[in-house]
């Protein structure tokens, strides 16, 4: 996840964080979980795929 | 003599009415017990020796003019540090709230006085119930009784540690994504998650309110029991023994996990087969991947988590611990669309549970994938995930307890039993079955320390407890 992308999300909520580890920290949480967001897309997606029409 | 602190609850309250015992001599060895044990373990943070003497006076006096408030009745109950009590310092284990002091009881702790029992003290919890084990909280961490160099789990540490180091039978924990649950299972204790919504939270700090509920926690299955028909204020039915036409389900797959130690599936296999041996009908069945509906959950604890604390984060994060911060603040990267998918999948994903547990009474898988973390795996100071079953049952509201289910390389492993909403007792009826017939809850990491195994410590070891 690019830096410059993360600070401007946590800014967005009014989180400025002013220690750089803090940002190391924070990037492997959220690397986790849009990880986990985009699994539970696309498990979305092969759920509506399955569906019957 | 047996010290009143290592008897059941039952055998207490038995003495308690035949005059053997007085509830100001229980609470007074409890607070010896804590004395003599909890500096090198730390998981009390209040202790108010003479309200705990007084109120266990005055318990003592209700049972001499008749007034028998139930099985609690001048029992010792520790509180998490996150569980409103009345002029006590509950600081919920973080920096930002130093001087806090409760002005009132929580419902839940109302209940707990209704019900006779005493309150022995507040026990630490993560930096606001959140992650951990930080180094910079209010508070140090408390040591695993099992080997001080391993962390309890959490966030329901204190409890955890306190009821394993012998030094009380019972405490109010919460749950949010298994914060009940692992550290029962990494500490060798039973921990009950119930239902999501049937108890009440006012007066708890939140973090995921979709996700908290308070739990119950004990050294066994009877006595968490107790305690949650206390907290729940209706008695629960001890549980019976037999385990006969029971129909439980169980899915090896998720003790297969890539990150599961290699001890986990044949302790989680032996569980199955005790349960058979007991009488229980073990069916395969095929759970969701246990990667999918833990994505899911972190998705939702971290939206509804950052929601919650947004305004310290925003404000207050450099006193926040950094486990805390950086764990809380991730849920930045989230959007409305994830966060929506995520509470559509959680929708599906509970459906298939229950659809589950129409054709089978339980499902049993293990509490955590490994015995408790060392502390050195922490010393970096950033949040992460050590691998577990337990968020799965937060995200879909089903009560779950952990049972303890034996031991790698000397430290207690959990086997988690899940059910249908409200089927508490069931659980526990099983997870009496299940104890009563390896009592490896019955094994003692106090003694231990001082006695050592000089190899597995798998063999079970039978109650030597009285029981009359």
């Amino acid at each position: 996840m690019e830096c410059q992308t993360l600070i401007a999300a946590l800014a967005k909520v009014g989180i400025r964080p002013a220690r750089e580890a803090d940002l190391d920290g924070i990037t492997r949480t959220a690397v986790f979980l849009r990880s986990s967001a985009d699994q539970v897309k696309h498990w979305l997606a092969e759920v509506d795929h399955d569906q019957p029409r | 003599m047996t010290n009143p602190v290592d008897l059941t609850l039952p055998v207490v309250a038995a003495r308690l009415r035949d005059g053997r015992l007085t509830a100001e001599t229980l609470a007074q060895a409890h607070l010896d017990r804590i004395a003599a044990r909890d500096e090198g373990i730390g998981a009390f943070v209040h202790l108010d020796a003479e309200a705990v003497l007084a109120a266990a006076r005055s318990a003592d006096t209700e049972l001499a003019c008749g007034i028998d408030r139930g099985p609690l009745h001048g029992i010792c109950v520790a509180i998490k540090d996150i569980f409103d009590v009345a002029g006590w310092p509950v600081r919920y284990g973080s920096r930002l709230y130093p001087d806090r002091i409760a002005a009132t009881d929580c419902t839940l702790v109302t209940r707990l006085r209704t019900a006779g029992a005493v309150p022995l003290g507040l026990v630490a919890t993560y930096d606001l119930a959140i992650v951990g084990p930080g180094d910079d909280g209010l508070y140090p961490q408390p040591r695993n009784p099992w080997d001080p160099a391993r962390v309890t789990g959490g966030s329901s540490s204190g409890v955890a540690a306190a009821i394993a180091a012998g030094m009380v039978r019972v405490a109010l924990g919460s749950d949010t994504g298994g914060s009940v649950r692992s550290p029962s299972a990494y500490c060798g204790i039973v921990g009950l998650k119930p239902t999501h919504g049937g108890l009440p939270l006012d007066g708890v700090l939140p973090l995921a309110p979709s996700f908290d509920v308070p739990g119950a926690m004990g050294r066994t299955v009877v006595e968490t029991a107790l305690l949650f028909g206390a907290l729940r204020d209706d008695p629960v039915e001890l549980p019976a023994l037999s385990l006969d036409g029971k129909r439980i389900g169980y899915d090896r797959t998720w003790s297969l996990s890539p990150d599961a130690d290699p001890q986990i599936v044949h302790a989680t296999d032996a569980a199955a087969s005790t349960l058979s041996l007991c009488g229980a009908e073990i069916r395969r069945v095929t759970l969701p991947p246990l990667s999918l509906m833990t994505a899911a959950a972190a998705v939702l604890i971290h939206a509804e988590g950052l929601q919650t604390h947004r305004a310290h984060l925003a404000r207050d994060g450099g006193r926040m611990g950094r486990m805390a911060y950086q764990s809380m603040a991730a849920g930045a990267v989230l959007t409305e669309t994830d966060i929506a998918q995520a509470r559509r999948a959680a929708d599906l994903l509970r459906a298939r549970i229950d659809a589950l547990l129409q054709e089978v009474d339980a499902l049993i898988l293990p509490t955590t994938l490994t015995p408790a973390p060392a502390f050195a795996d922490f010393a970096d100071g950033l949040a992460r995930w050590s691998p577990m079953c337990t968020l799965p049952f937060s995200m879909t509201g089903h009560p779950a307890l952990s049972v303890p289910m034996g031991f790698a390389d000397g430290l207690p492993l959990g086997l988690q039993i899940a059910g249908r909403h409200d089927a508490e007792p069931l659980l526990l009826q099983i997870a009496a079955g299940f104890e009563h017939t390896t009592d490896h809850g019955a094994l003692d990491a106090a003694s231990l320390a001082r006695h050592p195994l000089p190899a597995a410590r798998q063999a079970p070891v039978f109650m030597t407890e009285e029981t009359t």
